[in-house]
């Protein structure tokens, strides 16, 4: 089984895929903090909402994260190396799960790494303008380990996905107008059903005093039961159907 | 009941897509230390049967079963099966080196392997590139490469020809004729018999997802040598005397019998006897690719 994981890590490392998405993901994190840090109002950055969400934007890396686990299985069927990997390992099952090790990891590496830069260039900026922080070290923990969780769990909800729909663009093209169009939709329109989809459930990881949003232990379980789902429908559809 | 000395026990595999039955009903078996050739017009049925054998799509009906056991029950499989399939089956962004040092760590085979392979393939210069940049050839080679990873004793290649120069050929048919000469088993498909021809022991015809013939090479080779074709307006008629007279006419397209081992004399004698008119009558002096052709063209009408 180790040696599965390490061979899915290997993976992610080996294409210039993973770069990408580092490099996208950086460079999307500096933009937005220094936009906001520079630009919004000091009276407004001074409070504890705003803060939090300047500080804590490299949370944004849940969206990288679900885009590496999408990625896992549909560009092993879309470039063929599904079957080299079935033939070094038939029992489908366990390549899932280390599929899902991989994939929760690398989203736990980019959740830790966008939370870290935003937090850092976001003090930067404060300090540059004379703004206290107003954070305590529970906000702070919260920033990091929601960004953590949230981005690891999307790893593994993002595999799930893109393992029922196996078809690359169809299930980026799926999540995009899931999470940009229908979930904010639904949010707005009806908060009370709309915090129970599973953007909004890791919102409310990453965001304080966000009205309508669950609670962060709340929040934390439906997605962690959305993530379950997701890999245990994927798991059940890769056993059965034929991998060429 | 299977053979479970066979190194592939295939036995009324069946897959149907819908109400198409891309493989009805086959039945084969592979002796170890042979190399046999798998052949079949394309869209046979060869390609799918190779991935039921390999664990891949699962049959609709009956079992492949290799070295004894389905694929996917086989322990540390790469190691005693590998297979060539398609060679696009890289990710074109990924080295060459690293597309096999992935299957290594996955197979838990030593990394030392993967140098050994690329070197016997003789594919190290380019292991450190990208597989985008390589030809069809080097990606053959690689999909080769993979295959030997694990040093298996049953080597099953799907159309390997495919992107080969003459020259690629020739060292192809030199590699599996020293595999084989090690006790191991080669299974290689085509859908050109002289591709194979020099290369192969025995052969596998299939058409249409049907066995067409199961037979050792020389027993081709020897329809080719001693086959008539005769075509006649009573076909049914001539076809019962010939089998009376101890031969086995095969059915050919329209009016035509193809009989094997016999020659155009006694043929138009039986048919003179009992007053049957020929419109053609000719000795088969073809090549084995006309056998090849004419064998599955008769399956499928």
């Amino acid at each position: 089984m180790t040696a599965l994981v390490r061979a899915e890590l290997f993976k992610l490392r080996t294409t210039r895929t993973s770069l990408a998405i580092v490099l996208s993901l950086v460079g999307l994190v500096v933009l937005v903090v220094l936009l906001s840090g520079l630009v919004e109002d000091a009276a407004p950055l001074g409070e504890r909402q705003t803060q939090f969400q300047l500080l804590a934007n490299g949370s944004i890396a849940s969206a990288f994260a679900a885009l590496v686990g999408v990625l896992s299985l549909t560009t092993e069927f879309r470039h063929g190396t599904i079957k080299p990997t079935f033939l070094a390992e038939p029992r489908r099952g366990r390549v899932l799960a280390a599929k899902l090790v991989a994939c929760t990891t690398a989203g736990a590496v980019l959740g830790a790494g966008g939370v870290a830069l935003s937090f850092g260039l976001g003090r930067l900026t404060m300090s540059v303008r004379g703004i206290p922080l107003v954070l305590d070290h529970r906000d702070l923990a919260l920033a990091l380990g929601g960004s953590v969780a949230v981005s690891a769990l999307w790893g593994a909800l993002g595999l799930g996905i893109g393992a029922v729909v196996r078809n690359q663009v169809g299930a980026i093209v799926g999540l995009l107008v899931w999470s940009l169009l229908v979930e904010s939709i639904l949010f707005g329109l009806v908060p009370s059903v709309g915090r129970w989809l599973p953007g909004q459930a890791g919102n409310a990881l990453v965001q304080v005093e966000v009205p309508h949003l669950l609670g962060v232990l709340p929040g934390a379980l439906v997605l962690l039961g959305y993530a379950a789902a997701a890999a245990l429908a994927g798991a059940a559809v890769t056993v059965r159907r034929d991998a060429a | 009941m299977p053979d479970t000395d066979a190194v592939v026990a295939v036995e009324h595999l069946t897959k149907r897509y819908g109400s198409l039955a891309a493989v009805d009903d086959l039945s084969f078996a592979l002796a170890p230390g042979t190399i046999t050739g798998f052949l079949g017009p394309n869209g046979a049925g060869k390609t799918t049967t190779l991935r039921m054998l390999l664990g891949l799509a699962e049959p609709t009906a009956g079992s492949a079963l290799v070295l004894g056991r389905r694929y996917r029950e086989l322990r540390a499989p790469l190691t005693r099966v590998g297979a060539v399939l398609e060679a696009s089956d890289f990710h074109p962004g990924r080295r060459g080196r690293d597309h096999l040092r992935m299957l290594a760590l996955a197979a838990s085979i030593p990394p030392s392997r993967v140098d050994h392979v690329l070197r016997l393939v003789e594919l190290d210069a380019a292991a450190r590139r990208r597989v985008k940049t390589y030809s069809l050839g080097m990606r053959q080679r690689l999909a080769l490469a993979a295959a030997l990873l694990g040093d298996p004793e049953l080597l099953v290649l799907d159309e390997p020809a495919n992107g080969l120069d003459p020259e690629g050929m020739r060292w192809l048919r030199e590699f599996l004729r020293s595999f084989a000469a090690d006790g191991k088993t080669v299974f290689v498909s085509s859908h050109v018999l002289a591709e194979v021809s020099q290369t192969v022991d025995r052969v596998v015809i299939i058409n249409k997802g049907r066995l067409v013939i199961e037979s050792p090479l020389e027993q081709l080779t020897a329809r080719v040598a001693g086959a008539v074709r005769v075509r006649t307006a009573q076909r049914a008629e001539l076809e019962r005397l010939l089998r009376a007279s101890g031969l086995a006419p095969a059915i050919m397209d329209g009016d035509e019998l193809l009989v094997p081992g016999v020659d155009t004399r006694r043929v138009g004698e039986i048919a003179a006897a009992a007053g049957i008119a020929l419109v053609e009558l000719v000795q088969e002096s073809g090549s084995l690719e006309d056998v090849f052709l004419e064998l599955t063209a008769g399956a499928a009408s």
